[in-house]
Order: C-alpha cells, then structure tokens, then sequence
C-alpha cells in the first residue's frame, strides 16, 4: 500500500468514531441541543487527533520514503477530514477563519517535525545510537500537545 | 478685516449649531402603570415627539427601533414595548433618519414591583369611590394598587404582564382607543382578571363570551359593596398552563429527514474513502474525494432555507368565542441562511427569550429582527397569549348525555373526548353532522397526547380535544396544533 493510502485511511479511521460519537449525542438527545458546540468538540479532537498522527507517523514516513512522499501522505491526512470541516462550519460550529487556522496549524506541525527529524537523524551522535531516538521525540511531543491542547485549541480557534 | 472674517465664522457656527438642534426632535415620556413593572415582565412606554422640520424619524431603546413619521410642530405618539432589566433603567434616543450623530436622548427608571398590581382607571370614578374600592379589594398590605386614566392604558397586551386584575368604569372603556381595547381584550382572552363597574347587560355579556377561561375571572358589580363577593375572584390563580410537553406535538419528519440526508453524507464519504484507498489505481483521486465531497456538501447546505414548524396548544370554553394559547415556533436551520422575521411581542418578549441583532417594531405592533441560520442550528420561542377563535365544535347536553356538533364548514379530525373521568375517542365529524357518546364508542388507549389532555382538563365534566391548526402566525406553513374545548367547569385549574 502507498503512503498516501496509509495516511488517507489513517484520516479516515480518526474521524470515523468521532463521527459516531457525535451522531450518537445529536440524536440521542431527549431535550433539544446546541449542535453547533457538540460538533465543534468533535472538531477540536479530530484537530488534536491529527497533529498526534502526524507527530507519530512523521519518523515511520521519514525513515522509509522520500521527503516529498512524507509531505504528500501528511497532506493527505490533513485533507481526509476536510468535508467533515465543512459540514462543521455550514452548522456554525467554526468559522471560516478557524477552519483555515486549523488546517494551517496542521502543516506547520507536519513541516516542523519533518525538517526538524531530517537534520537530527544525520548528526554523527545519533546516526550511531543502537536505537532511533526521533520516535521518542515524537512520541514526547505528542504528549506535550495533547496534555497543552487547551492553550493550542484557544488560541486557534 | 480680521474681525469681519472672525464674524462671519461666529455666524456660521451659530447658524449650523442652530441647524443641528432643530434637526433633533423634542421627546418626552410617559411609562404605562404609573412606571411600575414586574421584573422580567413587558411594560410600555409613550413617547410623545415635536420636531422642528418634516422627516421622518428613529426613536430607539437597547436593541429596539421604531420608525415614525414627524411633521413640522405637529406632536406625535408612539408606543414602545419593553422588557426593562432589574435595574429598571431604560434610555431612549430620537433622531432624524440618517441624522444619528445629532440624537435626543432621554433616560427613565421603571420601579420594580414584587407582585402583579390591580390597575384602578380613574375615568367614571370619583376619588371616594376609588377609596371604597380599594378597601373592600385589598386583601393584605403588600397590594399594589396604580389609578391610571383610560388614556394611560396601553397599546399592546403584552403590557399587561404586570397587571394581576383590572377595575373599569364603563364610561372608562368608551374612551379607549381601539388599540387599547384589543389590548384589553388581549388580557380577557389570557384569563386575566377583570372588575367592571356598571356596564350595560349586553356590552359585558360580550365581554364574557370573548374573555378566556369562560369569564370566571370578569365579573360587573354596580356599587362597592358588591365586590365582597367578588374579592376572592381576585385571588385565583391564572388558569394558563405551562406546555413544556408542547414539544412533543411537532412533527420531527423534515428535521429526520435532515439528520438522515446528513448521515447517509457522512458515511456515504467514510466508505468511499476506505474503499478508494484499497481499490483506487491513481493517489489523485484520493485526494480529489475530499475536496470534491466539500463541494457537495456546499452545493446541498451552502443556501438553504430553514424548515419553521409552529406547534400551538388553545383551550376555550364551549360557546366562546376566543382561545387563550401556548405556542411554539421552531425555527430549524438546514444550512446556511440570513432573514429578517417578524414576531409577535409576546414571542421575543417572553421569558428566557433572547433575541440577537437590532429588532424594529412594525406598523402592525410586530417585531421585526433579523435571524442567522446553521446547519442543525434552532431557535425557539415560546409564548402565550389570546386570539379569537370560531371553535370548529359545539359542545351541549341532550337527556343527560353530551353531543358534540360540527357547526363549522370543515371536517374535523379525529380526537378525544372526555366524559366523566374518562377518555374516549372523538370520531371524525363532516360539517352539520352530530356525534352521540354510546357504550360503544372506544376508549382512547394510553398516549402522551391522552395523558396532556387528561391534565388539562382534569376539572372538567366533559371537553374535547381535536387536532387545530391556528391561525397565530399565517407566514409559517408547518403548523400543527390541538384546541381543546372546555365543557362544564371548565376554566380554573
């Protein structure tokens, strides 16, 4: 399977409970509900989601495929939940602008960690540990994210 | 030279100083019930207004506007509602259209009242006589009585809000204004409490057909001493119920239709997706998919108009001829969409109603504001109120047991009836034909409907239940509703 493939299901398979869990609060509801906040958490968790994947799955992409390659399947993932923005936006959920600093956000991170791991891998001290040690670093910063994601997700949207 | 120039400046500034303030119209106010009010409740103001120029004016408080026309020195009146806040501070600003940076601002206090008032309208009544009334209707010292003149009363029925009962004298209501007297009867139809004082047999009997809860609550005595009798009138409770069931009555097909449309889209673009990423030969067209199931899903719900249901619930007193209501308007979002909508007072006015944007008052007593639709976004209003009404079907007794007739020119639709504590079915009736209750007729089986209908009519001997649509606000096509008719008893709850 191509990277894209492997980075587009990966999309599809992050938003696929998000999206279950989502319907199952809308429909269930016995009183009526603002749909635009339940639709707008499911946002801000495909967003945290994401940029998790992307931290984690950038040493994997990096070590086996061409940057470019890399790149590519990160947009890819960025792009899978796109329609679900939309529809998020036409209920009022995000605006235009926090829809575009979401996505935005997303490259960045992706670009960040790939062209941060590029030039840690090659230094003499790392290339020679028994180990990689980007994954951990990944693995870190994806913590970091998530245990911050309040401040991120404030400040974004 | 220096000085010929510094004159001409000074008499320009004069002249357009002048100018600015001729531009402005003079206000002044007059608050309904003498400025009193119950927190959270409407009340209304009347701003009188003179202006120097023909034009036509704006005249606005918080988020509220009216627009008038002034003619030059010739005053001018115009009623505004209002929801004052707690503080009771309202401040009000005049100017010529397109004039606003030169406004006449005025401010006023409203005084909050702890419990509704009994309004005493002084015209027909000398100040002893008042006196005498206000004795024999006061039952403890926190009662709170205002003596207004007819003039004073208002223009809109939600105003009266804030009124627990009203004591007229017949040459009072000779003076109202029509306005006034669709107001008062506003308040007649909601079961509000009325003490008339000397009206002739065949006004007041008019007056009872048209007040809510079958006139229990209007009563016409001719001297003071009469009202002893009468006093506990006043401290009954108002019969309007609270419908927060009335949700249940709506019907949910077009808003299923949209969660439907909404899932088959969403999981329609999941399975695409996983089954593109195994069988798909080109990584183009995965990344065509999303951007191409956006675009649908613009094209679907970009510009859409919004599904508005009206769900109503009225009760009347058999041979009535008006309704008191509870009504609900949903307005559901199914995409994107911005209008302005006009609503009754009652509606935007009503407790724990928020209304978004600049509302401005209509020509017909409405408010107009404008509205922002979402996909799944819903605005609610809920309201109650009073309408006229010719009920569809006449309730009477015929040897001991109820017949129930359509007197109108439709078939009516199937529903309920209640006869001594039970609950049967109400077949459908063509118009003219009669219905007898037999030992054969079927007993209505358990439904949230029967068990609404059961509560409310609880006091009853015997009442009816029928599906109604009303006529409360014609501009919304979905309407759905229930009028229940009282039989004997009916009314106080």
């Amino acid at each position: 399977m191509s990277l894209v493939r492997v980075a587009y299901f990966m999309g599809l398979i992050i938003c696929l409970p998000l999206f279950i869990r989502t319907w199952g609060v809308l429909f269930n509801a016995e009183t009526p509900i603002n749909a635009a906040l339940v639709i707008g958490e499911a946002v801000k968790l495909s967003w945290l989601l994401q940029a998790v994947a992307l931290l984690i799955s950038a040493p994997w992409f990096i070590r086996d495929f061409a940057i470019k390659q890399a790149l590519i399947a990160h947009l890819m993932l960025i792009m899978a939940p796109v329609p679900f923005f939309v529809v998020a936006w036409l209920a009022d959920a995000i605006t235009l602008m926090m829809m575009l600093k979401l996505v935005a956000s997303l490259v960045m991170v992706s670009l960040f960690c790939v062209f941060m791991i590029l030039p840690f891998n090659r230094l003499w001290f790392f290339k020679y540990m028994p180990i990689n040690l980007d994954m951990p670093l990944c693995l870190m910063a994806a913590v970091f994210i998530w245990k911050t994601s309040d401040l991120w997700l404030r400040w974004l949207t | 030279m220096i000085q010929r120039r510094l004159y001409s400046w000074v008499l320009a500034w004069i002249y357009l100083s002048s100018a600015e303030a001729d531009i402005a119209p003079k206000i002044d106010t007059f608050p309904v019930w003498n400025s009193r009010y119950n927190v959270g409740k409407a009340t209304e103001v009347e701003v009188r207004l003179i202006a120097a120029q023909d034009g036509d004016y704006v005249i606005s408080t918080g988020s509220l506007s009216a627009n008038v026309h002034l003619l030059m020195d010739t005053p001018k009146s115009i009623w505004l509602p209002l929801r004052p806040d707690s503080s009771g501070s309202i401040a009000l600003k005049a100017y010529k259209r397109g004039e606003s940076a030169v406004a006449v601002e005025r401010s006023m206090t409203f005084s909050a009242i702890d419990k509704p008032q009994i309004v005493m309208v002084t015209d027909g009544v000398t100040a002893d006589g008042r006196q005498a009334l206000i004795q024999q209707l006061r039952v403890s010292d926190h009662d709170v009585f205002t003596s207004i003149s007819a003039q004073a009363l208002p223009r809109f029925g939600t105003s009266y809000a804030s009124v627990h009962a009203v004591v007229m004298h017949f040459s009072a209501l000779q003076t109202l204004e029509d306005r006034q007297i669709k107001a008062l009867s506003r308040f007649l139809m909601q079961c509000g409490s009325m003490i008339a004082l000397a009206f002739p047999d065949p006004i007041f009997k008019r007056l009872k057909q048209l007040s809510g809860c079958q006139g229990n609550f209007l009563v016409n005595v001719f001297s003071a001493d009469q009202l002893a009798a009468q006093r506990a009138m006043l401290e009954k409770p108002s019969a309007l119920p609270v419908f927060t069931e009335l949700l249940d009555t709506r019907p949910r097909s077009k808003i299923d239709q949209l969660y439907t449309l909404l899932v088959i889209f969403c999981l329609g673009y999941l399975l695409i997706g996983f089954i593109a990423v195994g069988v798909a030969s080109r990584q183009r067209t995965l990344f065509i998919l999303p951007l191409i199931s956006a675009g649908i899903a613009l094209l679907v719900w970009g510009h859409r108009q919004p599904d508005k249901v009206l769900s109503s619930w009225l009760e009347m007193g058999a041979g009535q001829s008006s309704a008191w209501y509870s009504a609900r308007l949903t307005l559901q979002g199914t995409g994107f969409w911005r209008e302005r909508i006009e609503l009754p007072i009652e509606a935007v006015y009503a407790a724990n109603t928020a209304v978004d944007g600049q509302m401005l008052m209509t020509e017909n007593g409405s408010l107009e504001f404008p509205v922002e639709y979402g996909l799944l976004s819903q605005n609610t209003y809920h309201w109650q109120s009073g309408l006229s009404v010719d009920a569809p079907l006449s309730l009477a007794i015929e040897n001991g047991m109820p017949v129930v007739v359509n007197s109108g020119p439709q078939l009516t639709k199937q529903g309920l009836f209640r006869w001594r504590g039970s609950i049967y079915i109400l077949p459908s009736l063509q118009p003219g034909h009669a219905w007898r209750l037999s030992s054969a007729t079927a007993k209505a089986e358990y439904a949230k409907i029967v068990e609404m209908f059961a509560k409310q009519s609880r006091q009853d001997s015997f009442a009816l239940l029928i599906p109604f649509s009303a006529d409360i606000l014609p501009a919304v096509a979905q309407r759905s509703g229930w009028l229940l008719i009282h039989g004997a008893n009916s009314g106080v709850l």
